[in-house]
């Protein structure tokens, strides 16, 4: 198959193209070689896109889809914002349709996880009948669950910017399930779909087939991402729904009501043999939550916490970078999962820290490790050696003695606090090291 | 075509067997696994390096950080990253299989006094009763080997005799301020009830205190653990060069696997350490010092004495921490890192006595210590810093037969190590660290509160007596020649032919009796 694409060049329009799953859909495309045409409103400068002016709105202008191989329609109605105008988003599909036709292309319609002809909301309706029409013109329609991963835009944009900054996480009772699908992968599905030819028309599954609690997909995204750990406060949804209800009967609209409801009322994908017919997922959830890069810099960050409790100073870049290189060359790439009030007080690592702790946690424990690599490089560089070695200026060699002091009665308190809550508390909240993200588990 | 002599093994006895050999005008073939250079050590002052050498990760920890995380109770020096190459790829290119014993040897050239602790020592007559030959056959071969590599540490003190080298023996660099203060303590009380089973002095060592044969005398640069840029500590690499210029050959990077008896000759076979690719070497005699595991295994597979145990024997070690509680406070100064004080302490329990040696601590990395003080890294490293300088770590071999390790070689030819320390040895360690807590008090020090600790068993590396020397030895043992027998023409230089070792520092009696089997040799071949 993957040959196949790459026999001739082909050319893929794309419309939405500088929407989140359009651009990811651009790159995935020039990737592979296949010529891109980019149909969108807003101007789009990426390598290897030929960017058409489109709207869905409009007319099709006839030139608009000659020479193109297929089209993948990721443009979705906007202008009302969480509203969409559904009427206007299906003429401007019939428009597109017939287009496609006229030009003899193959057509993929990327469609939704709520489309039902019974679904709870409008949307789910009329994304249901969209595909009704995409099948009768003999297109194919793919139906993804939740998409995750890349740049941080549309649905996922607003999941991943709640998951950065919220104090919280609300776990709705009863819990919802989404399944996740990272953006490349649907690329990918999307990608088959519209060039290869053994693909009927019909409607296509592209999620991962294990649904995920919605609270959990949420939380792995700020520890994974953002690497917070956020608590996740239990919200019944029966009083919401039944306050949302009056608030309606009294005249109050609210759109929140149904993407609520909406959420709860996901129909489960039962996605195993498409996703096993194309070829995914390539990523799983949560390993494709990571950014590019990003590891790199959780882990100079991990290290830069790590020194400063050695050092009980801001260690130099230096220093940190060698502790990044350090774990690159042990093959230790996942990084630990740091609280946010440990990375704050690196102090508080002396709990974790404590020999009855270590050997609780055990021989392979990736924070006992870690810190012992961290001692060893700092002890290793010159700037540091005042650390280990006792001054000979009298004053300084003073302070050092007194700050060994107050070291021990820090350790003191340390040793009480672990003996009390060591073994119920502290050695349930221990840095761990993320699951490995090269694995691909 | 064929060599008169073949030597295997560059390490101390093979150097001291190739000198006579060479002498004499015999064709001597030396032969050792080593790949390219060793790295060079740092050049300097230990402290003023650790504060002003941005560079010093290269030398002091190196990126082999496994060995570090992953240590065991063993050795700081297999964590040196300039004496790695030293020990890398023995196990693998031997063909070594243990279980409960860590198994060290060396490929290099110089093999394993690359990274020697340098202590040296002549076998007494009580030691040498095993041995079949008198003590005063050796005198001639311990004076020669001595003068060649260079002793210091002479000393009229209580170990004079325990040592029994003084006679070629010039004094030794001057020691810290602890070594002298324990020296001078234990000169005033060694009467005192508590000093009665503790022998102290100053260790002998094979260091220079003044230049010779190109070698510079020792400057205290404190670098000792990293290798010593000047050659004042003895390694036997340092004689290869001379070796060379008087007539030897030398070819690196061959693995023996094992010999094979030729027309009137023996053939070596083995393999390219780089490539694998096989490699034929004749030569009428052949001397094997490849080091006591090598050794075993090439000897055994040429005698085809496969799955018959024997006893590999070892040193159990102990390590403690005496601390000077009259210099905490003190910043660390620019001093010797070798083994200053020499300890030998009687253990009755064992009937027998541990020897050892005490070390500056502040010359080792901290990070060495702060793992096992009881504490978290961040104020155990803030301890340290302030307790480290007021510290010596004593080092101590106990007597091997407080150690039943066996070796085999199985079917498929690999050496299989079996290792297994004493049911009695904790108690005998206990009773050492009891002795020492008294003697410590009446020395002005302490011993740290849990600080004696057990070393892994192997770690040791004073591996001997598989193919023990025997007046009447048989088969698979060694004449008081050093001929294997059953293989006549195949000698055994090395430890593997000791047929009992003390916890005394036996290389010197190692080299001197290889001194004398190539005297032996050429006399037989002439």
């Amino acid at each position: 198959m993957g040959n196949e694409l790459q026999a001739k060049p082909r050319v893929v329009a794309v419309t939405g193209a500088s929407g989140y799953i359009g651009m990811a859909l651009c790159h995935y495309l020039v990737e592979k070689h296949i010529h891109v045409r980019g149909l969108s409103r807003r101007a789009l400068s990426m390598n290897g896109v030929r960017h058409v002016a489109y709207e869905l709105r409009h007319e099709v202008p006839d030139l608009l889809l000659e020479g193109v191989d297929a089209v993948i329609h990721a443009a979705a109605e906007t202008s009302r914002g969480a509203d969409p105008d559904m009427v206007a988003e299906l003429s401007g599909l019939d428009n597109l349709l017939n287009a496609a036709g006229k030009a003899g292309c193959r057509f993929v319609f990327i469609s939704s996880q709520a489309a039902r002809t019974d679904a709870p909301t409008e949307y789910g309706r009329l994304k249901a009948q969209a595909e009704q029409r995409v099948l009768a013109h003999g297109g194919l329609v793919a139906r993804p669950g939740q998409v995750y991963g890349g740049p941080e835009k549309g649905l996922w944009g607003s999941l991943a910017a709640w998951a950065r900054s919220a104090p919280m996480i609300p776990r709705f009772l009863p819990e919802p399930f989404i399944q996740p699908i990272h953006v490349e992968d649907l690329a990918s599905g999307l990608t088959t779909l519209a060039l290869d030819h053994r693909y009927d028309t019909r409607i296509y599954l592209i999620a991962d087939p294990e649904p995920v609690a919605f609270s959990r997909f949420l939380r792995e995204i700020a520890r994974q991402r953002f690497g917070r750990r956020l608590l996740r406060l239990p919200v019944p949804l029966k009083p919401i729904f039944l306050a949302l209800h009056l608030a309606e009967r009294i005249g109050i609209r609210s759109g929140f009501a149904g993407r609520l409801k909406s959420l709860n009322d996901l129909p489960i994908l039962d996605s195993a043999a498409d996703m096993h017919m194309l070829g995914l997922p390539i990523q799983r959830f949560p390993s494709g939550l990571a950014r590019p890069d990003q590891n790199r810099r959780t882990l100079l960050r991990e290290g830069a916490i790590i020194l400063r409790y050695l050092l009980r100073t801001k260690p130099d870049l230096r220093l940190i970078r060698r502790y990044g290189t350090a774990l690159r060359i042990l093959g230790e790439t996942a990084p630990l999962d740091i609280t946010a009030l440990v990375r704050r007080l690196p102090l508080l690592l002396t709990l974790f820290d404590q020999p009855g702790a270590r050997k609780r946690a055990g021989e392979g424990d990736a924070l006992s490790r870690r810190i012992d690599l961290a001692l060893i490089l700092t002890e290793a560089s010159a700037e540091n050696s005042d650390r280990f070695l006792l001054e000979r200026q009298l004053q300084r060699r003073f302070m050092q003695i007194c700050s060994a002091c107050l070291g021990l009665i820090m350790e003191a308190v340390a040793r009480l606090t672990d003996l009390l809550i060591g073994r119920f508390w502290l050695d349930g909240i221990r840095p761990r090291a993320f699951r490995n993200n090269a694995d691909g588990v | 075509m064929a060599y008169d002599v073949a030597i295997v093994g560059t390490g101390p006895a093979g150097v001291s067997a190739a000198w006579p050999l060479v002498r004499s005008g015999l064709k001597v073939l030396l032969l050792d696994a080593s790949a390219g250079e060793l790295p060079g050590p740092p050049v300097g002052e230990y402290f003023e390096l650790r504060r002003r050498d941005r560079n010093q990760a290269s030398w002091l920890t190196g990126t082999d950080f496994e060995t570090w995380l992953d240590r065991g109770a063993s050795s700081p020096k297999l964590r040196v990253p300039t004496l790695r190459p030293v020990f890398d790829g023995f196990v693998e290119a031997n063909r070594i299989e243990t279980d409960n014993f860590t198994a060290v040897g060396s490929l290099a050239a110089g093999g394993l006094s690359n990274a020697w602790g340098c202590g040296v020592a002549r076998y007494d007559a009580t030691e040498l009763q095993t041995f079949p030959l008198s003590p005063a056959e050796l005198d001639e071969s311990f004076a020669s080997v001595s003068q060649r590599i260079g002793l210091s540490g002479h000393s009229n003190d209580a170990l004079r005799d325990y040592f029994g080298v003084d006679e070629w023996t010039e004094a030794g660099p001057p020691l810290d301020d602890h070594g002298i203060h324990i020296l001078r303590r234990y000169h005033e009380r060694r009467t005192t009830a508590s000093l009665k089973d503790l022998r102290l002095g100053r260790a002998r060592l094979a260091l220079l205190n003044s230049n010779l044969n190109g070698r510079k005398g020792c400057d205290l640069s404190g670098l000792c653990l990293w290798g010593c840029a000047r050659g004042a500590l003895y390694t036997s690499r340092q004689e290869l060069p001379t070796l060379v210029k008087a007539g030897a050959q030398l070819r690196k990077g061959v693995v023996v696997n094992h010999l094979e008896r030729a027309e009137g000759t023996w053939r070596l076979c083995g393999s390219q350490r780089e490539t694998g690719a096989p490699v034929q070497i004749e030569a009428v005699h052949v001397v094997l010092a490849a080091g006591t595991l090598a050794t075993t295994a090439i000897a055994w597979r040429t005698l085809k004495q496969i799955r018959k145990p024997r006893p590999l024997l070892s040193n159990p070690t102990a390590a403690f921490l005496l601390l000077f509680p009259s210099t905490l406070g003190r910043a660390p100064v620019k001093g010797p890192a070798f083994g200053q004080v020499a300890f030998v302490m009687d253990l009755p329990m064992a009937d027998a006595e541990a020897y050892g040696g005490l070390f500056s601590s502040t010359h080792i990395t901290a990070s060495e210590f702060i793992r096992h003080i009881p504490m978290s890294r961040r104020v155990a490293t803030n301890v340290w810093r302030f307790l480290g300088p007021a510290t010596f770590v004593g080092n101590a071999f106990l007597p091997s037969h407080l150690n039943h390790h066996f070796a085999e070689l199985t079917q498929a030819g690999a050496l299989r190590i079996q290792g297994q320390q004493d049911e009695a040895l904790p108690s005998v360690v206990k009773s050492l660290a009891r002795s020492w807590r008294a003697a410590a008090r009446s020395l002005g020090a302490l011993i740290m509160p849990g600080s004696f600790s057990i070393g892994l068993p192997g770690s040791d590396i004073h591996y001997a007596g598989t193919l023990p020397m025997r007046s009447k030895p048989a088969h698979g043992e060694t004449t008081p020649d050093g001929e294997l027998m059953g293989a006549s023409g195949i000698f055994i230089a090395d430890a593997a032919s000791f047929p009992a070792i003390s916890s005394k520092p036996h290389t010197l009696t190692m080299m001197a009796l290889a001194d004398r089997m190539a005297k032996r040799i050429v006399r037989s071949s002439s």
